[in-house]
């Protein structure tokens, strides 16, 4: 009985150590929990593939889709050691990091890491504000990558999107919760 | 077989761990959102969420309210009394009890506490940090001692600095001004390694005084002040923070003493040093399943010599908190602290603590269970903080507080709180001379408060409740109310007389021997809106009225030893403009109704403050990316005026005009 079960236990494992690629990990991760810089980067890969962003986005069918990092911080880490193997929307993901306002010309997503007193880029056609603050998307950004009891939620400001031409897809909004905007 | 099988078994725990890290990105959006996180929690905590009267000062409105320290910032919390009685001394309480060495209010810096066990209170002019890399100032009114301590009596301020991540670059302020005479402050934050961000800082700030009542102002003092800050994560779920400080403070400060001969008080301007530093570190760790731990050490060197004697107290604390969610929607907190303080004192003429010097500990155990009764809609908190101090031997501090959200847009809340007051060590073992007068027979009269080594702490219980709604999109409320009962406030007897002399001079000298006899009913309400305007404008208003009365609790007791210093009424509107996108026009009113005096008080001291009206109003503008000017006026419809009354120690000034131009650079 103890036989069968182990060779059973033995063969699973294995099957698993073969898909998932052995490795030890800190230890700290336990199934079904994760850490939040970790899933909200790769939630926000995710995300992505459920925005439209207008034609006059791309110059090239070539052009690398491009996340834009303002600021520093644990979630603009993780996100520049996941898109490195990620593609979105066919296209390889480059993530650099903007300091100026007239680099954001060339981004599809900005990840605004800044405190909430920095001076507010406005809005850009077509940039994707991404941001962790609890009153991101209230004040005009349009993702809010947002812990709340225990999960991430996703906070959408659709009227900031579309104002640059850009389109949650109906999965997303209903998947979101939705956000007014506090100041014009 | 059976051997190499449980070393599979553990093996494919490993192996399990790691898949679900890899393949997270092989599930879709739902599932995602659908996974528990570990999240090292900043210790923050939503405010409407929070069944208390808490008010969160962000560091939007440090900026825009133009202030320059954190005691002025303190304004700006709806039922605070802060009041300014000379250059370097404030009077800072909520609900009641004010005083320059208000004890009723427990005040942290970034988990550091302030609060001097020497004389109970803080010295403000010693709490200073970089103010433009403060988070928020979350401040609790009413009894938050079971989360916080002893001498959370009616409130708890806590500083929060920003993480370093959030500190990045560098960042140059060059201010000058009336009183702010000179600012000078500097920031590098950057990043060490894959997992640590660091920052370190130097400021240099030079103030003028204010006018003093009678005599000459003092001199300018200035505060020297540098310190870091390192945030390491370590793995994905443990995070260690160090941080520092180094302060060094020099100047003038004035002072009010009894003298037993014509004009029975003498003002005068003392040198002011004060110089310290402390040094913390902090680790906390997520474990899964949501529960979180930490522990958190700190040092903390105090010297100082101004207007009481000369002192030096150094602080060695460790605190450690464990958080986990239990069955049945609980969440529990249990924590343990223990505080060590060794204290030197030297003596003055007029002032001393005898014994002189000591060492002491204080040991507290906090279990805090919160209850999502029905999730989302009626949350309960439970619990008691145990303390022992080692004058008082232990106290007990409960509390229970009930928050029922019926809809998304209200919040009410109540709760029902004990809190206590450990004596400080000049409670306890001080004397300090306070006023002088002719007697008959031409013999000068010199009264002392002395300590009492067998005085008990001072006890609170509190009924509060609390209303927040988000009434409109734009139109938000927050309404508290209170009704509490203190006992065991200080009172006063008469003790033996006797003749002395001092320099020379013969007086008939009467100690006035403290107890805790008083109790005092306080109750009030405190109304806050904030409300957003078109046009890129936001107002924000306040009310605060309260009332008390008195008694004594033994018909032994003689007098009351402490004052009602505390105005009836106080209101607050504040409009925020965003004129253009580089342009912000701010302004601010406040009045403060007059300092009433209830009971019958020391002779010889008069009621200074009547109702003043404060209007402060700045102007920024931003030039460039990073750049900014700001110019701001303080007090600008007043010439003059008192926020307190005279007692002995410091003494008192003027309040009047100011005006500041600052410029800031970060990259």
């Amino acid at each position: 009985m103890i036989r069968a079960s182990c060779t059973i236990l033995f063969r699973s494992v294995t099957g698993m150590l073969l898909a998932g690629g052995i490795g030890l990990t800190s230890g700290a991760s336990a199934p079904n929990t994760v850490s939040d810089g970790r899933l909200k980067a790769t939630l926000l890969l995710q995300v992505v593939h459920y925005v439209e962003w207008p034609q006059t986005a791309w110059a090239s069918s070539a052009q690398p889709f491009t996340i834009c990092l303002r600021g520093a911080g644990r979630l603009a880490d993780r996100i520049a050691e996941l898109a490195r193997t990620e593609a979105v929307l066919s296209r390889p993901v480059r993530v650099t990091t903007v300091r100026r306002q007239p680099e954001l010309a060339s981004c599809h997503v900005l990840l605004d890491a800044t405190p909430t007193d920095a001076e507010p880029w406005g809005p850009q056609s077509p940039v994707l504000t991404v941001g962790e603050d609890e009153a991101f998307t209230r004040s005009g950004g349009m993702v809010g990558l947002v812990v709340a009891e225990g999960r991430v939620v996703l906070e959408l400001n659709r009227a900031a999107a579309e104002r640059v031409g850009l389109r949650f897809s109906s999965r997303l909004l209903r998947l979101s919760r939705l956000v007014g905007e506090e100041r014009h | 077989m059976v051997r190499s099988c449980a070393l599979l078994l553990a093996f494919s725990f490993l192996a399990v761990a790691e898949q679900s890290a890899e393949s997270l990105r092989s599930l879709d959006l739902e599932q995602l959102l659908s996974m528990e996180v570990t999240s090292v929690r900043r210790g923050r905590q939503r405010v409407d969420r929070t069944a208390a009267a808490v008010h969160v000062i962000t560091q939007e409105d440090i900026r825009r309210s133009g202030v320059t320290s954190i005691p002025e910032a303190l304004r700006l919390v709806p039922g605070m009394h802060v009041a300014r009685i000379n250059g370097n001394t404030w009077a800072i309480s909520a609900r009641g009890f004010n005083g320059p060495f208000a004890n009723k209010l427990l005040v942290m810096i970034d988990g550091r506490t302030v609060y001097s066990p020497l004389f109970s209170g803080v010295f403000w002019d010693m709490q200073d940090t970089l103010l433009e890399d403060v988070d928020r100032i979350e401040v609790i009114r009413g009894p938050a001692a079971a989360l916080w301590g002893a001498n959370a009596v009616y409130g708890v301020v806590n500083v929060f600095t920003r993480r370093a991540e959030q500190t990045q670059g560098t960042l140059v302020t060059v201010g000058a001004g009336s009183e702010d005479r000179l600012t000078l402050r500097m920031r590098h934050g950057g990043r060490w390694g894959r997992n640590a961000y660091y920052r370190f800082y130097a400021q240099q700030q030079s103030r003028s005084h204010l006018p003093l009542l009678k005599g000459e102002e003092p001199g300018l003092w200035g505060l020297l002040q540098g310190g870091f800050r390192l945030d390491w994560a370590v793995g994905e779920n443990d995070e260690i923070t160090l941080q520092g400080d180094l302060y060094d403070s020099q100047g003038e400060t004035p002072l009010r003493i009894a003298t037993p001969q014509p004009p029975f008080h003498h003002v005068g301007n003392v040198p002011l040093r004060a110089a310290g530093g402390n040094v913390l570190a902090r680790w906390t760790r997520a474990h899964r399943s949501g529960a979180e731990s930490t522990v958190q050490s700190y040092f903390d060197n105090t010297r100082r010599d101004g207007i009481f004697m000369p002192f030096r107290v150094d602080t060695l604390d460790l605190d450690a908190v464990h958080r986990r969610p239990l069955a049945w929607r609980q969440e529990l907190l249990v924590g343990a602290g223990l505080r060590h303080i060794t204290d030197r004192t030297g003596a003055r003429s007029y002032v001393a603590l005898t014994p002189s010097a000591a060492q002491y500990s204080l040991l507290s155990a906090t279990v805090l269970d919160e209850i999502r009764l029905r999730p989302d809609r009626l949350t309960a908190t439970v619990g008691v903080r145990a303390e022992r101090s080692a004058f008082t031997g232990w106290s007990l501090q409960p509390t229970a507080r009930l928050m029922w959200t019926p809809t998304r847009r209200h919040s009410v809340w109540g709760a029902v709180s004990r809190a206590t007051g450990t004596p400080s060590r000049f409670d306890l073992h001080g004397r300090l001379d306070q006023h002088a007068y002719a007697g008959p027979q031409g013999l000068p009269i010199l009264s002392s408060a002395q300590g009492n080594p067998a005085r008990q702490p001072e006890t609170a219980a509190a009924l509060e409740a609390g209303w927040r709604a988000s009434l409109h999109k734009r139109l938000s409320v927050d309404v508290a109310a209170f009704r509490s009962r203190h006992n065991g406030l200080p009172s006063y007897a008469r003790g033996q007389t006797e003749l002395r002399v001092r320099a020379g001079v013969r007086h008939v000298f009467v100690p006035l021997l403290f107890d805790n006899d008083v109790w005092t009913d306080v109750s009030g309400v405190e109304v806050a809106a904030s409300a957003v305007m078109p046009f890129r404008w936001r107002l924000n208003a306040s009310y605060t009225d309260m009332w008390s009365v008195r008694g004594l609790m033994r018909p032994t007791a003689t007098g009351n030893g402490s004052a009602w210093r505390d105005p009836r009424r106080q209101w607050r509107l504040a409009s925020r403009w965003d004129a253009t996108r580089h342009l912000q026009l701010d302004v601010t009113t406040h009045w403060v109704d007059r300092l009433r005096e209830r009971a019958q008080e020391l002779p010889g001291t008069t009621l200074q403050a009547w109702d003043h009206l404060r209007l402060d109003a700045r102007l920024g503008w931003r030039v460039g990316e990073g750049m900014e000017w700001s110019v701001v006026g303080q007090n600008l419809l007043e010439g003059r005026h008192t926020e307190y009354e005279l007692s002995a120690g410091p003494a008192l000034a003027y309040v009047r005009r100011a005006v500041y131009v600052r410029f800031g650079w970060r990259r």
